[in-house]
Parts: C-alpha cells; structure tokens; sequence
C-alpha cells in the first residue's frame, strides 16, 4: 500500500514536472498550438461539401481527437530522444525506480497536451465554422477524455521503448502515425473499415477510448462499456510495456545504448 | 573498515561493427574501502568512463565481478542504486526548463524520499552547495560551475555510501574548481567513500587518498600520489618553450643518452617540451641542438611533479620503480 502511494505520488509530481518542462519549450509550444487548428480547419473544408455528410460535432471530435494523438505520438517519440541528448536518460535507468513509472508520466505530459487540442479544435470549429458546442454527457466525457488520454500514454510508452534500443527509431513512428489514427476510429468511423482489419481496431485500447469520447459527446450509444475495454485493454499495455522496457533496458546495457555517444 | 567497492578480473568489450570488437575495460582490479577518496586517472580511452557505467549499473560488464557493499551490479541492481550517487562532469544530464529546486525534487522523487526528507533535503543541499539563492532559476541560465554544484546537490539526494564522480571539474574555472575540490573534500571528511576520476593531476595529488592510473583498460599502477612522484626520484625535468617542432626532432630528441621521456604540451600557440632525463645527463644543450632553427623561449629546469611521473607511466617509458598493486 505504502508503495502504491508512493508510486502513485511520483507518477503525479513527475508528470506536473514533465508538462513544466515540455511547455516551456517554444518550437513544441507553437507546434501544439498550431497542429489542432491546421487539422482543425482541413477537416472542416473536406467535410463541409462532402456528399456523405457528418455532423460538424463529429468532424470536430474526429480532428481534435486526430491532434491527441499526434500530439502523444510526437511527445512519445520524442521522450527517450529527448532524455538521451539531455544526458538523463543514464540517470533514469540507473534510479531505483522502475523504468515503466519513469517513461509514463512523460508520455501522458504529452497525451495531455492533446486536451488542449480537442479544445482548441471545438473552440476553432466553433468560432469559424458554426460547430455547435453540445456535448451529451459532459462528466462522462471529462471521464472519457481522461481514460484516452491514459491510455494514449501507456501506447505512447510501448512506441518510446522502441527509442530505447534504437536511437533513430523515428521512421517507426512516422509509418504508424495514420495506420493508427485509421484504426482507432479517430478519422473515419471503424464500421467503415475492411472488415479483415477490424479485429486489429478491437485490440488497439484507444479505439475505446475515442468511442467512449463519441458517444459522451453524440449521445445515442453507451459509454461506460466501451470505457472498461478501453481500461482492461490499458492495463494489458501497462503490462507488457513493463516487461518490454525491462528486456529492452537490459539489451541497452548490454549494447551500451544509453547514452549519446 | 571494509571494502565498498571491490572489482575483480573487471573485462568490457564494445562491438565496432560485425565480428569486430574492441576492448575498452582488460581485466581490472581494484578495492575501494569505506571512507576513501580513491583517484582513477587516465588518458582519454583508458576505461575510466567505462568502469564507472558499469559501477552505475548502465553499462553490463562481459566477465569479472563488481560488487558495490557486497552486492553484485548485475544481479542486485536495485538496491545498489540507492547506495550510489552518481555525479557526472558537464553541461548535460539535468532538466534546463526546469528550475534548481524543481529538478532535485523529481531526483528526489525517483530515489523515493518521502515528502518531509525532500523537504529537508533540498534546501539543505541547495545551501550547501551556494546555490539556495538561485533555487527557482531554470537551469538554463546556470554557468557551468552552477550546474556542476548542482550535479553534487543531486548525486547527494539519497544520502548515499558511495558517490562516483567522472570528470566533476572538467571544464570549470580556477575558481570553481577549487570550490569543487572543497565540496569533495568535505564529502570524504563527513565520512563517504568517493570514488573519482580525474585528468588534473593536482586534483589527485591535493584530494585522493589513493589513487589508480589505468592504461588501455589495465591498472597500471595503484597507490599514494606519493608513491607514484617517488618512482621519478634521481629524475629531473627540463622546459623548452618553442615553436614549430615536428615529430622528427621529437624522436631525435627521445633517442637522446638519459632521456627518459618526451611530452609536448601545446599552450596558448606556443609548445612546450618537457623532457625527463637522469639527474646529471642534462639533455638541454642537445635538445637546443636538435631544435636549431625553431624559435626557442624560455628554458627551466626542475623536479618531477605528479603530471610528469603520470606522463612517464602512460608514455610507455622504461619502468623505473612504479608498483603495480596485485
């Protein structure tokens, strides 16, 4: 219990400080300020003179819902990149401890940057393009959109495990940037995917999460069930990302991959 | 009394490229006991670097042991991470968005302090350290003997039995580093063994209890600094200051009766040639010989410091009588 508590305390702390330190950088800041607006804005001109309409509310999710992940991806990449020029990343693993509760609260730094995106995208929909600002269940969503970003963290460490062993792990990043975006729902929905590669949506936990979004926000469908898949999915990531840092830190070792140069 | 550090048969091969590897750590062996301040010298290259990763645990090593308090590095990584402090030298390796106190406070929170110990702590350490005035500054704007306090104030968070420095006053002023030399100083005398690698002689002359030089990866000798200036005794060393010398008049110079050693220092545009040789075989009027045409300045002749004992030992001069500890 004490231990939960403490980790639990860290998590916390270490996230606030990650957040200080990512916002205080001004090429990310403008990056993230800039990124939602542009997505924000493509997406309402593809979709105002679509033949197949969507509600303005829907694109909006879908674009604001697109810059969280972009949001994280970015951040996540960019975590044990940034932690290896900084000359930290040694310090960290040498720490007692486990290199899981380090990664995490970087990557949900980043994952929560793209509340501010899902904001700026209503906010933007709602000044320029008459996006109403009707949202069904406003606590599940608050609860909704906190799971996501979670759960957008936890895939976030399972990509930054990658930069652990190989530095230049970038390209990995870029390929799964809109393969992921597709399957999670966020810019079409999944029932409009092929179904052979549906069973790939059903396994990825932000696929859930932005479903749970959807439906807080649209109304009409359930929430709380696509939010415990979305949880019980999150916590096999947990897992795995726990056990894949730990082989991946050892091989790092191994390889003398830790530090710069 | 006991051993903190205790490294056996130490071997560290790095992979160059495919079926190639080269061998940065041969074979090491060294015991650092409770309360010292143990001195690793070397040239660049020499594994210093390398030994202390493996002794943070960030590096594995190919064969031998390290144990730190009796525990294996390999197996008990865990609980040797709370017994070290790791202070590297440099610019790098703290969060520059981030002020002094909010960077101790998340080393603080890694090493699990709970919340009333950091709160001692930093102010504490900040204080200790000369940097409490400074504690919500972003890192960013610190010099680079701020940052390096800094490092000491992180590396001291945990309260550990061993702290390993690599290099701590490379790069600093005069100034600075005499008051990192006191702050080291003043960690041995509370009691802590520190366990610190340095190219400046007059570091591990003035602070090391003992000292080792490593060569290529091999302890070459392993005592008091003492010990290792006595090994050029019957020894005195002439400076030429010149300019323009090649490596030909060098090993012209270095195959001359009694000389010993030849080290070339560039300073501030000039050379200066230091040449070790028997007390009573003065190689000056033949070096000045050799040296006919090149400008030449000043010409001093004394005894050998540390530097040039040290200089002697990694040159590869005839041994005189340097021990080697088993």
């Amino acid at each position: 219990m004490n231990g939960l508590r403490s980790a639990a305390r860290f998590l916390a702390g270490a996230w606030w400080l990650q957040m200080k330190q990512i916002t205080t950088g001004r090429l990310y800041a403008l990056t993230a300020v800039l990124q939602p607006v542009l997505f924000a804005t493509i997406a309402f001109l593809m979709f105002r003179d679509a033949p197949q309409q969507q509600s303005p509310t829907s694109v909006a999710l879908g674009a604001g819902l697109l810059g969280m992940w972009a949001a994280t991806l970015f951040g996540s990449s960019a975590a044990i990149a940034r932690q290896r020029s900084m000359g930290t990343l040694e310090g960290l693993v040498a720490s007692p401890m486990p290199l899981i509760l380090v990664i995490l609260p970087i990557t949900v730094a980043s994952a929560s940057l793209g509340i501010y995106s899902l904001l700026a995208t209503f906010g933007w929909g709602a000044l320029f393009f008459g996006v109403p600002l009707t949202i069904s269940h406003p606590v599940l969503f608050a609860v909704s959109v906190a799971v996501t970003v979670l759960t957008l963290g936890l895939l976030g460490v399972l990509v930054s495990a990658a930069f652990i062993l190989y530095p230049a792990a970038n390209a990995l990043s870029n390929a799964i940037e809109f393969p992921i975006a597709m399957l999670s729902g966020v810019i079409v929905p999944v029932s409009s995917l092929p179904a052979a590669v549906r069973p790939l949506s059903y396994l990825l936990a932000p696929m859930w999460g932005v479903r749970a979004v959807r439906s807080a926000v649209l109304g009409g469908a359930p929430v709380a069930e696509p939010l415990l898949v979305c949880t019980a999915l999150s916590l096999c990531y947990l897992a795995l990302a726990a056990v894949l840092l730990q082989v991946l830190v050892n091989r790092a070792r191994d390889r003398a991959r830790l530090a710069l140069t | 009394m006991g051993a903190v550090v205790e490294i056996t048969d130490l071997v560290r091969d790095f992979r160059v490229k495919r079926g190639e590897t080269r061998r940065a750590v041969d074979g090491l062996s060294l015991t650092v006991e409770q309360g010292e301040l143990y001195g690793l010298l070397g040239p660049n290259g020499a594994g210093k670097t390398t030994t202390i990763k493996i002794l943070m645990t960030v590096l594995l090593p190919t064969s031998g042991s390290v144990r730190i308090s009796g525990r294996d590095v390999v197996a008990d990584r865990r609980a040797i991470s709370r017994e070290i402090g790791v202070i590297l030298g440099g610019d790098r390796g703290l969060y520059d968005r981030l002020s002094a106190r909010d960077n101790l406070r998340y080393f603080a929170d890694l090493y699990g302090l709970d919340h009333r110990t950091r709160q001692r702590r930093i102010p504490e350490l900040l204080d200790r350290v000369g940097l409490a005035d400074r504690a919500g500054d972003r890192v960013e704007t610190f010099s680079r003997g701020m940052r390096q306090r800094l490092h000491i104030a992180r590396g001291l968070l945990h309260d550990p039995r061993l702290v390993i420095m690599d290099e701590p006053s490379n790069g600093l002023d005069p100034v600075a580093g005499r008051e990192l030399r006191r702050l080291v100083r003043d960690l041995a005398d509370g009691g802590r063994t520190v366990l610190l690698t340095t190219h400046y002689m007059q570091e591990a002359e003035t602070l090391c209890d003992r000292i080792a030089v490593i060569d290529h990866g091999r302890k070459v000798y392993e005592g008091t600094a003492q010990g290792l200036k006595s090994a050029t005794e019957g020894r005195q060393v002439t400076a030429i200051e010149t300019y323009g010398a090649e490596e030909d008049r060098l090993s012209a110079i270095r195959a001359l009766d009694g000389v010993d050693v030849v080290n070339l220092v560039e300073q501030q545009g000039r050379q200066v040639l230091y040449i070790q040789a028997a007390v009573g075989q003065d190689p000056t009027a033949a070096a000045l010989t050799l040296l006919a045409g090149l400008p030449v300045g000043r010409i001093a002749v004394s005894e050998p410091t540390l530097e040039d004992a040290y200089v002697r030992l990694v040159s590869g001069a005839p041994a005189l009588s340097v021990a080697v500890a088993p």
